[in-house]
């Protein structure tokens, strides 16, 4: 059937595996920001506070902004349901700023430096080929101890052993602990080059993202609820200021960036957020629908003497009906193939836009191909197809016979 | 003609109806994605009354051992003369070859995100209390960023005592807000509504700025900054080079002169090309990366769409055309009257369309669906624009539609008459 009219079956086969690229693009995107994956194996069961709001009643004046550590450590470090509580230092920009050297030497390593605690080792899965993390009690007693990638020990010690040598951060003396292989940038939270505690920083760099990992996900409205509670002795000990204390959010809304000054505004950001995603799917999915069906309806216009004489022989009426939207599915599952490597090619080749990650960076491959992706090509496909096929062949399967026969289609 | 075009559509009125739908369809969007992108050109092309070409911002930090133990922060060391190690780092930095030359200022160097805002009275108006945005700047900020001014003489406007400023207007040419507002040349004297009341002496006014490409003309202070607030970490140091040696400046520069700038506490972290760096902060990558694909799957969909249902009707009207073409209609005449019937198609759907979209403009569902949209009053956009969107939609949509019937037009124009004649 595809053999008999080839132009027009490329035609049709192209327009799905278009629709289907853009749609799959969309979904495989956002896969790899929301897969708990190592080292961000907790994603799932965690929760993230990113930004506050402090407001002064009696003034009317506020300040906004990233979480200070004095808030992470007096309001979330104590909180009792999570499991665990860590803060990391926003990775603003894609530009490493941090100044690496070696005692004695001139030459200088720009690095991404994420400035945590211990508590950040458990949630996140680092695989450590030498050393271990920083430990609490080094986190404490502020002790400048790093944590660097093998790429950067490499770059600094050029093949020397670099476990338990020190090395200059903006001209601060730290000693490695432990070195970890290279993470992707994919992961906006674990990725970096060095890993130094909080404690060992001067007050202006201690700004955070705080991570509440929970026991499970049913944990979370006990965690906000605590979170509400926290915000309450805040305002019992600095009144007449309050706090706000975002979200906290689940990592689906951390990752898409919403920000709000109250519940109520993120709230109606996320619905926002909502709507708009279901917008594009439906233009995504309605044009190249509406096209299908054009091209549909032309081909059974084609072919209604055929269908006559197969109903003269006595097939039902959802015979017919299956037979074409089946004819169709092949249509749209050879498109969807098609769309799916397509979309593949061009979430590899446009990470940099989609993903926000430099070019040269790697993608893991074991984010690209889950099951729930495999399953939204399919559901897609059946979608399109039933979109473009479902009216011409429901109005072919209401033909009357005689009048298929004689072609006439009035 | 056009009544023929009518009657031949009105026949295949069913598969018809499809095409305008999916014109309909396609032309809203591109209405919009039309509409965004001819503001985002003209926000761009706007003068954003910097000169920022050949020009590099220097940032310094301050080393951590040296503040660690101050738990205000603010790395005060109280040893540490700033002025001093901020005029070797000037002399330094002017020495260096191709640096013309070199500017310090606060809250003033294009394109950076923060901001300083304050409440100034105009003239002898005391009701008013309009809101500005101050920069602080020294001499050669106006040299570095190649901004000219009204003023007689820039150099000592500094002197302490006489608080000179200078302003710059909004879009329209005026200094103030929509409630109150004068020429620049006009306005003599400005009090500050803070509880000081400092009054400032205006010398002078310099064209229009804004902070970001797609930003507004926000009615800006320049005041002079003093010696004394000095101090490398907090300043935004900005420099101008050469045209011809901003070759591989950066590289160079951060190499040469990285061992020269540590000064004291101070250490360059970085030196980046305002430029690029423009580029990178205030551009909406996302937004106009998402415009760029839906336009062009939509314009790959109608492509599909127009040449696979041409193709099929040129089909069946063989004979249709074969007789035609044996009663004397040339093969122009066919094509004609094939791009004439693709076009009307699109025109109908077009007047359907622009309906839509003007009454959907008027509403707020854009904003709901967080669909980017122009803000045409700060971009000086007005009704004119309806009819640059209508022609560009409408034009784009001709173009494409037009190179996918040639095919099936061209399929049709070739079918031998006395064949076609015969398949009746």
């Amino acid at each position: 059937m595809l053999k008999q009219n080839k132009f027009i079956s490329m035609i049709a086969i192209m327009g799905t595996a278009l629709a289907i690229m853009m749609i799959m693009t969309i979904i495989v995107t956002d896969e790899i920001k929301e897969i708990s994956t190592a080292p961000e194996i907790n994603r799932n069961r965690t929760l993230y506070v990113n930004y506050q709001v402090k407001r002064d009643t009696a003034r009317n004046s506020w300040q906004s902004g990233t979480i200070p550590y004095e808030t992470l450590k007096e309001y979330l470090y104590p909180l009792k349901t999570p499991l665990y509580v860590s803060g990391v230092n926003p990775l603003w920009s894609n530009i490493p700023n941090t100044l690496i050297t070696r005692e004695g030497s001139s030459e200088i390593i720009n690095a991404h430096m994420r400035i945590t605690d211990a508590a950040y080792w458990k949630i996140m899965s680092f695989s450590f080929t030498q050393g271990r993390p920083f430990s609490d009690g080094e986190f404490q007693s502020g002790i400048s101890a790093a944590v660097v990638s093998k790429t950067l020990a490499q770059q600094i010690f050029k093949g020397e052993n670099a476990l338990g040598e020190t090395f200059l951060v903006n001209f601060k003396p730290y000693r490695i602990v432990g070195i970890v292989d290279d993470v992707s940038p994919v992961f906006k939270q674990a990725y970096g080059d060095l890993w130094i505690p909080h404690t060992t920083q001067p007050v202006e760099n201690r700004f955070t993202e705080v991570m509440l990992m929970a026991e499970s996900p049913e944990d979370f409205p006990a965690i906000i609820e605590e979170v509400r509670r926290m915000e309450k002795k805040f305002e019992t000990e600095h009144s007449p200021w309050i706090l706000y204390l975002k979200g906290p959010v689940n990592n689906k809304v951390f990752q898409k960036g919403i920000y709000g000054n109250n519940a109520e505004e993120i709230a109606s950001a996320i619905a926002v957020q909502k709507r708009k995603m279901i917008f594009i799917l439906l233009i995504l999915l309605l044009i190249p629908a509406i096209n299908l069906s054009g091209l549909s309806l032309s081909r059974i216009k084609k072919r209604t003497e055929e269908i006559g004489i197969r109903k003269a022989f006595g097939a039902k009426k959802y015979t017919i009906l299956i037979q074409v939207l089946f004819e169709n599915l092949i249509t749209s599952v050879i498109g969807g193939v098609i769309g799916l490597v397509l979309s593949y090619v061009v979430v590899f080749r446009m990470r940099d836009w989609l993903l926000d990650v430099p070019a040269d960076s790697m993608i893991p491959v074991n984010t690209l191909i889950s099951f729930p992706v495999l399953l939204a090509v399919f559901a897609v496909c059946l979608i399109i197809n039933l979109l473009s096929a479902g009216i011409p062949a429901y109005r072919a399967s209401r033909m009357k016979i005689i009048n298929s026969l004689n072609q006439n289609d009035k | 003609m056009i009544r023929h075009i009518f009657k031949i559509i009105w026949n295949e009125r069913k598969t018809n109806a499809w095409i305008v739908l999916e014109y309909i369809l396609v032309f809203c969007v591109l209405w919009f994605c039309v509409d965004y992108l001819y503001y985002m050109g003209k926000c761009y092309w706007e003068p954003v009354g910097f000169d920022t070409k050949n020009t590099y911002v220097i940032e310094m930090q301050k080393r951590p051992d040296t503040s660690f133990n101050n738990t205000e922060g603010n790395g005060e060391t109280g040893e540490v003369d700033k002025l001093a190690l901020a005029q070797t780092f000037l002399n330094r930095v002017k020495n260096y070859p191709g640096v013309e030359n070199v500017c310090f200022s606060k809250w003033a160097a294009p394109f950076d995100r923060s901001s300083y805002m304050s409440g100034y009275y105009i003239d002898e108006d005391t009701t008013h209390n309009v809101t500005f945005r101050l920069r602080w700047v020294s001499e050669s900020f106006f040299d570095v960023f190649r901004i000219n001014t009204t003023a007689k003489e820039i150099s000592g406007w500094d002197t302490p005592g006489t608080n000179q400023i200078l302003i710059t207007p909004n879009r329209e040419g005026l200094f103030g807000n929509e409630e109150y507002s004068a020429p620049p040349e006009d306005v003599k004297k400005l009090t500050s509504s803070t509880s000081d009341r400092k009054e400032h002496t205006v010398i002078g006014s310099a064209e229009k700025m804004k902070d970001g490409y797609f930003n507004s003309y926000f009615c800006n202070i320049l005041l002079p900054l003093v010696r004394e607030e000095y101090d490398l970490r907090e300043m935004q140091i900005c420099l101008r080079v050469s045209p011809g040696a901003d070759k591989d400046f950066e590289e160079r520069f951060t190499k040469e002169m990285r061992e020269q700038l540590m000064l004291g506490p101070y250490f360059m972290s970085s030196l980046k090309s305002i430029d690029k760096n423009a580029r990178i902060m205030n551009w909406p990558t996302d937004d106009l990366n998402g415009i760029y694909a839906i336009t062009a799957f939509l314009i790959l969909n109608i492509f599909l769409g127009i040449i696979g249902t041409f193709w099929y009707r040129t089909q069946a009207r063989r004979s249709e055309v074969g007789l035609r073409l044996a009663l004397g209609s040339t093969r122009w005449g066919v094509k004609k009257l094939i791009f004439g019937e693709t076009l009307l198609l699109l025109f109908i759907a077009s007047i359907v369309g622009v309906n839509i979209c003007i009454n959907i403009g008027h509403t707020e569902l854009l904003e709901l669906l967080d669909i980017p949209i122009a803000n045409r009053i700060d971009a000086g956009i007005g009704n004119e624009q309806e009819f640059i969107n209508y022609a560009l939609a409408f034009g784009l949509l001709a173009v494409i539609s037009l190179i996918a019937v040639w095919y099936p037009a061209r399929q049709a124009a070739k079918i031998p008459p006395a064949e076609a004649l015969r398949d009746e």
